[in-house]
């Protein structure tokens, strides 16, 4: 009798169980967990520097560059990679002004491009806004159910933001950490649908922070790899200052057009 | 002997074997790669021939399971990327069999070019300070031979002739940085053997898998010394061709026109050409084309550049001139903003990336479809030159190219500055 009561009650239990998981996480919920298993949001809070230095390279096409990337609080960033061959790449905001210069030239960014560069103005925002600014960037956060790739099962959430086309993130449901977001992202060339892969993660200073990654662009794919990340180190301030050209096309805006 | 030569024999024969599984490596990955990348699947299902990429596997892979050398196995993969009957597909590697038929200098130029033009061989341009230029070599004179080796027309048949001509008549009197070779011309009635001293190389950047060649590039003044000329034979190193781009035109801010120069560049990263496009363009959000890849369509944007050249722009183009050169010519052509002269470019233009197969040789896939603005493919239709002017023996003899001619005519006797908006 006692053990049909311990498996009626066993049986409640799972029973109860199985309810309770039935129902779904919220994406709040899928976020939230992201930032507690990363770190927290207290370790977040104290990072107001990051320098993330390694390469980038066009996988299989023999291409590959050093990249660094820096950004501070306040919204300021500088990215530089330097690919064999074409030369450095940039991009950057000193804060207001949100700007590439490539092979094309150097260019403002703006509409789209611009918000989802700058909204999210925290040293942490380049690969962490979700967990770190999510109000500022997204309107709306779902669950979307989950889904199994290469035998691995991900809770999906899509994020819609304030400006531009929503993305979904696909979070590990064993681990919680972020693995891959697929996102439309806007570029003068147009809308460039991208899967950007999570390979790898490290923990810096109390952070599991993204090291390698993987962007699959239709037939292309760029990894890049960050053997050096560093919190808090003290940036020069001339690194985020606007270079000539863009400055000149600041200036150049600001004339009345004939 | 007998044991050792059938030893020899066996090591032979197994070493195949272990090589064979690699060629069977490199036919699934040039079969697979198309498959999976290839911009529109619709057509690998029915290909030019009537036939199916799917349906035609497995009988080429059988044939290159039942090959003896890599000769073989490359004739096959040719044959087999060939069925898409599209450019951009190559498979590039040391043939042992095709070595000797023609001679394959290296990738530095001697400083004179030669087309076929009348049914010879002819010098069409000589390079102002290069070593053909200090020789004395003139446009007009017939090449023979280089290195002791008869130059030979080649090319006949392949498809985009006039660009494969091109490249193996280059390959024919080309070297390597450093090397002295004799070269015979035939000068009127007189033979002329020169011995020229080949630059060292200039340590131009590559990209990728293109590494090793030489970019020729020059700016000057022609005409009235009031034209800007900019002669680009590659669209390579940009980390230094592009600065040396934007000086000339900050060079030029008072020329009454500018050239550039593209005949026999067969193109190379495709963004820069939009990126010379910039300085020519005041208008923002106009594109070269669109390049259709699966799943990603990527407009080839021009980024307006401050200060830029405003006045008439002439394109020079001929069979030779393919890829990014047809995206550069065929869409500022479109956007109204240059005037496009010579002959009737390659129809070669499709970008694609190269990468290394298993047996170690390279293979060139297209990644995409390139569509000019006003909704052309230049894809086996090439760019029509708005003026079609070709080079003629008799006016190289007297040192005239009348495709830079003809431009230099557009450029004095058009549109005053008003009218210029116009281009825009």
């Amino acid at each position: 009798m006692r053990i049909q009561l311990l498996l009626t009650g066993l049986l409640s239990t799972s029973l109860l169980f199985a309810q309770r998981a039935a129902v779904p996480p919220t994406g709040q919920q899928i976020l939230d967990r992201y930032v507690k298993v990363t770190g927290g949001k207290a370790a977040y809070d104290k990072v107001k520097s990051v320098t993330m230095l390694g390469t980038m390279e066009i996988k299989g096409q023999n291409v590959r560059g050093e990249m660094k990337m820096y950004r501070i609080d306040g919204g300021k960033y500088y990215t530089v990679v330097d690919l064999p061959g074409v030369g450095k790449q940039e991009d950057g905001s000193d804060g207001t002004t949100v700007w590439d210069k490539t092979v094309l030239g150097p260019r403002l960014k703006t509409g789209d491009e611009k918000f989802l560069a700058a909204c999210a103005t925290g040293a942490m925002s380049e690969y962490q806004r979700t967990a770190t600014e999510q109000d500022k960037c997204y309107s709306k956060t779902e669950y979307s159910g989950e889904e199994t790739i290469a035998g691995k099962v991900y809770q999906k959430v899509t994020l819609t933001p304030k400006l531009g086309k929503p993305e979904v993130q696909y979070f590990d449901k064993v681990s919680g950490l972020l693995r891959r977001t697929r996102m439309i992202l806007p570029s003068p060339m147009g809308e460039v649908p991208i899967v950007m892969v999570i390979e790898e993660y490290k923990t810096i200073d109390g952070i599991v922070t993204p090291v390698k990654l993987v962007n699959q662009m239709g037939p292309m794919e760029m990894e890049m790899s960050f053997s050096s990340v560093r919190f808090n180190e003290k940036l020069p301030g001339t690194l985020f200052e606007l270079p000539p050209e863009i400055q000149a096309l600041v200036e150049a805006e600001k004339k009345p057009t004939p | 002997m007998k044991w050792i030569a059938a030893g020899l024999l066996l090591m032979c024969a197994s070493g195949w074997a272990q090589e064979r599984d690699v060629q069977l490596q490199s036919f699934d990955q040039v079969w697979q790669t198309i498959a999976n990348k290839h911009w529109n699947p619709k057509q690998l299902e029915k290909l030019p021939d009537g036939s199916s990429w799917a349906g035609i596997r497995d009988a080429y892979r059988k044939r290159v399971a039942a090959t003896k050398s890599p000769d073989e196995v490359r004739a096959i993969l040719r044959e087999l990327i060939a069925k898409i009957g599209k450019s951009h597909y190559a498979i590039s590697g040391f043939d042992a069999s095709r070595a000797s038929t023609l001679r394959q200098g290296g990738g530095t130029s001697p400083g004179f070019s030669v087309e076929l033009v009348e049914g010879k061989i002819l010098v069409t341009a000589v390079r102002a300070g290069g070593p053909a230029a200090a020789a004395g070599v003139k446009p007009g004179w017939e090449a023979l031979s280089a290195d002791g080796v008869a130059i030979q027309n080649a090319g006949q048949g392949m498809l985009h002739e006039d660009l494969r001509r091109h490249q193996i008549l280059q390959q024919q009197i080309g070297g390597y940085g450093g090397q002295t070779l004799d070269y015979e011309f035939r000068a009127g009635d007189e033979k002329k053997l020169l011995r020229l001293h080949l630059p060292k190389a200039d340590g131009s950047a590559g990209f990728g898998f293109m590494q090793g060649m030489d970019v020729q590039r020059e700016f000057r003044l022609v005409g009235q010394k009031d034209v800007g000329y900019f002669r680009l034979d590659l669209f390579l190193d940009a980390v230094r061709v592009l600065p040396q781009f934007e000086q000339a035109i900050k060079a030029c801010g008072a020329c009454k026109g500018f050239v550039i120069d593209l005949r026999g560049n067969p193109g190379g990263i495709a963004v820069m050409a939009n990126a010379m496009a910039g300085w020519f363009v005041a208008k923002s959000g106009v594109k070269l084309g669109t390049m259709y890849q699966r799943g990603v369509d990527l407009n080839f944007i021009v980024i307006p550049r401050l200060n830029g050249f405003t006045g008439p722009l002439a394109i020079l183009v001929d069979g030779a001139s393919a890829s990014t050169s047809e995206i550069f010519a065929g869409g500022m052509q479109d956007l109204k903003r240059a005037r496009v002269f010579g002959s009737r470019s390659a129809g070669a233009a499709l970008p694609s990336v190269i990468e290394v197969l298993p047996n170690g040789d390279f293979f060139q896939y297209a990644v995409a479809n390139y569509v000019s603005a006003s909704g052309l493919e230049l894809e086996g239709r090439g760019v029509t030159p708005d003026l079609a002017v070709a080079h003629t023996a008799e006016a190289l003899r007297q040192g005239k190219d009348r495709p830079l001619d003809a431009a230099l005519d557009w450029i004095y006797a058009n549109p005053t500055p008003a009218d210029r908006a116009a281009q825009h």
